[in-house]
């Protein structure tokens, strides 16, 4: 199985080779057959690759200690599903499962485009086998998953997993991201392909929206249930910590998104062309950057860059594609000049312009905050971190901005916004904005920042929906329904801007989820005795008794707390202290009830010896519901835009088979 | 290119300045921002070097937790213990109120974030994230892999 196991990675990496270089051959030399070979390499390089991982998961489940991976990752006694997910709970089997992911969306690429966009498929399936290869060589030789112990060292158990990890979130988080990151991969390949094979229409923007989209969806998923579990499992009372790992794993979202936009442009005025190509490749960078974060640690502890021989080769991959990408976009940079000029900042052009150099600061800031320390070592020689108060202080702006933007970008005129186009549009949502801005006031919010966010998001919701209101009358007028006919088959027949208008809405409901769980959390560090009460908020929690408890595989230690909302019982809670036999940290689990108002979230922070005092950490969390919900919102919106919109089914037989024809008369 | 005819040249000058202004403000909002929540990453050693000017910066410190050391006071929810470089002998007093991590004991890795007094050689943290020396960590070390670290605030 080990055996059979390195012969897979070895031919996975042959394969893609061939596969990159005959691809790219056949592209210059126009070789069908060559190509269609190289096609086929990819498709051999994915069963390979499969046989790879099956062989890794074999051995975790037959627990093989021999192999150094499940010694490290796994043990005899834990749970089976746990056996099955250190596949990806280390470093050289998250790589496999990178290169597994991979090498079945390149198969998926290559089915769905091979017979329709010929001229561009040698180019992509170049790249695509290229970045399926540079992470077969690093499984291969830099941190081969089947390295075995020197005989006779092979322990008799493994390590086990970490007792944070062993957690459903954790169990998908991981996965999901990494479905977001390597969708990028396909629009970077595609959009090179476009750029070497001069296929400058939007033909490739066709192709790569809906992988764009697919990893946006992932990505939205992935961050947020990272969010989740931080929420839930690490007790500190909150869900984002602007981190590393996270920091990564929203940088390449910011930049899908971006380009998600900014293509709308391209197809509707024939602007912003070479910016698509510049945001594709970030985009595709920054997911390879985030996977090299994510694995190394690298930002966390610079000491141990050095140590690691997957440093620098991340390096040179980011450095090699991105010269590869900036090459190719300047050589074509002739060919990319917009078909129109921006005629004046109050139109949809240059509003949409604005949104996209928004998200692009984001980014930009996120990641300078990010490296920072690792760039002031260099230079100054000495470690300057900066930690979550940068990263508000410089996002708060730029989003409240983008926020708005939302409202106003679908909405504006193209070209030049008239006053009669901005009275007719925007009146009743600035009434809405001062609505939302009104009531927060009403409710007692007296700081700056969360007032501009509320009456953004009225100002937004009011667009949306006095959007949706218009279209549906309008329909209604053509042909006589209800209005919720009306309303579903405006939305139904015009996906791509319905559609985002829900994804917008999902938006606005996290927002203000986002600012009142950051602007108006209370936050208790109690200590109290047997049969006390204690107020937060206007909940008071009473602590009964603390209770020890033997699990087979742990000690448990609880507390019992009943809970009162203005005098009215909400129910009990049960913070815990887990003490793993096998683990060495005792672990927090918090104690959560969640409604759509706020959060009650208490951790069992200490005791006494003989369990008749206990400090509690409690957190009274505004409407954080509403991130997961308005996450939610986007997520399922996005999902819905993948598909296309509804046609007439006898329309489309006829254009698929006129499609046909013309692609083989080519 | 169908069938329009591309533009070729700058874009009008109120474009560009407009776009400097953008880029101008994002770039004021990074320098403001870094210079006003910067905090200086130490080593013990490190620390000893630079001792005078550090009076109200803000600081990170890295070391472990000298065994025995730990004092909690349940009632301030207070601890205080000494945090040691493993190479060195430098040693370093840390009081810290707030939430103590799980994590947190005996020869535990901890970064404390706070501000240092030189004159009585003492650390006040306000935050303090600490690492369990677990053996996760140690048996990735022996086979030269980095410590997986969960999305924590480290």
């Amino acid at each position: 199985m080990i055996e059979l196991g390195r012969y897979c990675l070895l031919g996975g990496l042959s394969l893609s080779a061939y596969g990159a270089v005959a691809a790219a051959i056949a592209g210059r030399r126009k070789n069908l057959a060559l190509a269609r070979s190289a096609e086929n390499s990819l498709v051999a390089a994915f069963v390979v690759v499969v046989a790879a991982s099956a062989c890794l998961i074999n051995l975790l489940l037959t627990d093989d200690f021999r192999v150094q991976y499940v010694a490290g990752y796994s043990a005899s006694n834990i749970p089976t599903i746990y056996k099955f997910t250190a596949f990806w709970g280390g470093q050289a089997g998250s790589l496999l499962m990178w290169a597994l992911v991979l090498a079945f969306f390149c198969l998926v690429a290559v089915v769905q485009n091979r017979n329709r966009n010929r001229k561009l498929m040698p180019y992509a399936v170049a790249v695509m086998a290229g970045t399926l290869g540079f992470f077969m060589l690093l499984l291969a030789f830099a941190t081969n998953p089947f390295d075995t112990f020197p005989a006779g060292a092979a322990p008799a158990d493994g390590n086990g997993l970490n007792p944070l990890l062993q957690n459903s979130y954790m169990v998908i988080h991981p996965p999901i991201l990494y479905l977001g990151y390597i969708g990028l991969t396909i629009p970077f390949a595609f959009a090179m392909a476009a750029l070497m094979s001069r296929t400058l229409d939007t033909s490739w923007i066709r192709v790569t929206r809906r992988w764009t989209l697919v990893a946006w969806i992932f990505l939205t998923m992935g961050f947020t249930l990272g969010g989740v579990w931080a929420y839930e499992e690490l007790g500190w009372g909150g869900y984002w910590a602007w981190d590393p790992v996270e920091n990564s794993s929203f940088m390449p979202w910011l930049f899908a998104t971006a380009f998600l936009h900014s293509i709308m442009i391209t197809e509707k005025k024939g602007m912003l062309k070479l910016w698509n190509f510049i945001l594709v490749l970030v985009a595709f960078e920054l997911s390879i950057f985030g996977t090299f974060v994510t694995r190394s640690g690298v930002i966390s502890s610079v000491h141990s860059f050095a140590l690691s021989n997957l440093g620098p080769m991340f390096a040179g991959f980011l450095l090699v594609s991105t010269l590869f990408g900036v090459f190719w976009i300047v050589r074509r940079s002739d060919q990319l000049r917009s078909e129109q000029r921006m005629k004046s900042f109050l139109s949809r052009e240059a509003t949409f312009l604005l949104n996209n150099l928004l998200f692009v600061s984001i980014c930009f800031a996120i990641f300078w905050g990010t490296v920072f320390p690792i760039i002031s070592e260099w230079v100054q020689g000495e470690k300057i971190t900066v930690s979550a108060p940068f990263f508000n202080q410089v996002t708060w702006p730029l989003a409240l901005t983008l926020l708005a933007l939302t409202g106003i970008c679908p909405l504006i005129a193209w070209r030049k916004a008239s006053f009669k186009n901005f009275r007719r549009n925007f009146l009743i949502p600035l009434a809405g904005g001062l609505l939302f801005g009104g009531v927060a006031l009403f409710l007692g919010v007296r700081s700056m920042i969360p007032l501009l966010f509320y009456s953004a998001s009225g100002f937004v919701a009011f667009c949306i929906f006095f959007e949706f209101y218009k279209g549906a009358r309008a329909r209604q007028g053509i042909r006589s329904s209800s209005f919720l006919v009306a309303l579903k088959d405006l939305t139904l027949m015009n996906k791509r801007r319905y559609g985002g208008f829900i994804i917008h809405m999902g938006v606005v409901v996290a927002f203000i989820g986002i600012i009142s769980s950051s602007f108006f959390s209370l936050e208790e560090l109690v200590t109290v005795n047997r049969g006390e009460e204690f107020g937060v908020g206007r909940y008071t929690l009473k602590f009964h008794e603390l209770v020890q408890r033997a699990d087979p595989e742990k000690d448990v230690v609880y507390a019992r707390i009943s809970g009162y909302k203005n005098q009215e019982p909400i129910g009990n809670f049960f913070p815990q202290k887990h003490f793993h036999h096998k683990g060495e940290q005792p672990m927090s689990e918090v104690a959560i009830r969640s409604a759509l108002m706020d959060d009650v979230y208490i951790v069992l922070s200490g005791y006494n010896d003989d369990l008749t005092q206990a400090t509690f950490h409690v957190f009274v969390n505004p409407m954080v519901q509403w991130v997961w919900i308005g996450i939610g919102i986007m997520v399922l919106a996005g999902v819905f835009l993948f598909f296309p919109d509804k046609k007439p089914a006898a329309r489309t037989r006829v254009r698929r088979r006129r499609e046909r024809i013309r692609t083989e008369a080519a | 290119m169908t069938g329009t005819m591309a533009v070729s040249g700058l874009p009008a000058p109120k474009f560009i300045v407009a776009g400097l202004l953008i880029l101008g403000s994002v770039a004021y909002l990074m320098f403001s921002g870094i210079n006003d929540t910067m905090v200086y990453y130490y080593t013990l050693s490190e620390l000893a070097e630079k001792k005078t000017d550090l009076a109200g910066v803000g600081l990170r410190i890295h070391g472990h937790v000298s065994s025995g050391t730990i004092r909690i006071d349940r009632e301030l929810s207070q601890v205080d213990f000494l945090v040691m470089e493993k190479k060195t002998t430098n040693t370093l007093p840390v009081t810290y109120q707030g939430i103590i991590p799980d994590t947190f004991k005996d020869g535990a890795e901890v970064v404390v974030e706070g501000t240092y007094q030189a004159d009585r050689h003492h650390f006040q943290a306000t935050i303090l994230m600490a690492k369990c020396p677990s053996k996760y960590e140690e048996a990735q070390a022996a086979s030269s892999e980095k410590p997986q670290t969960p999305d924590q605030p480290y």
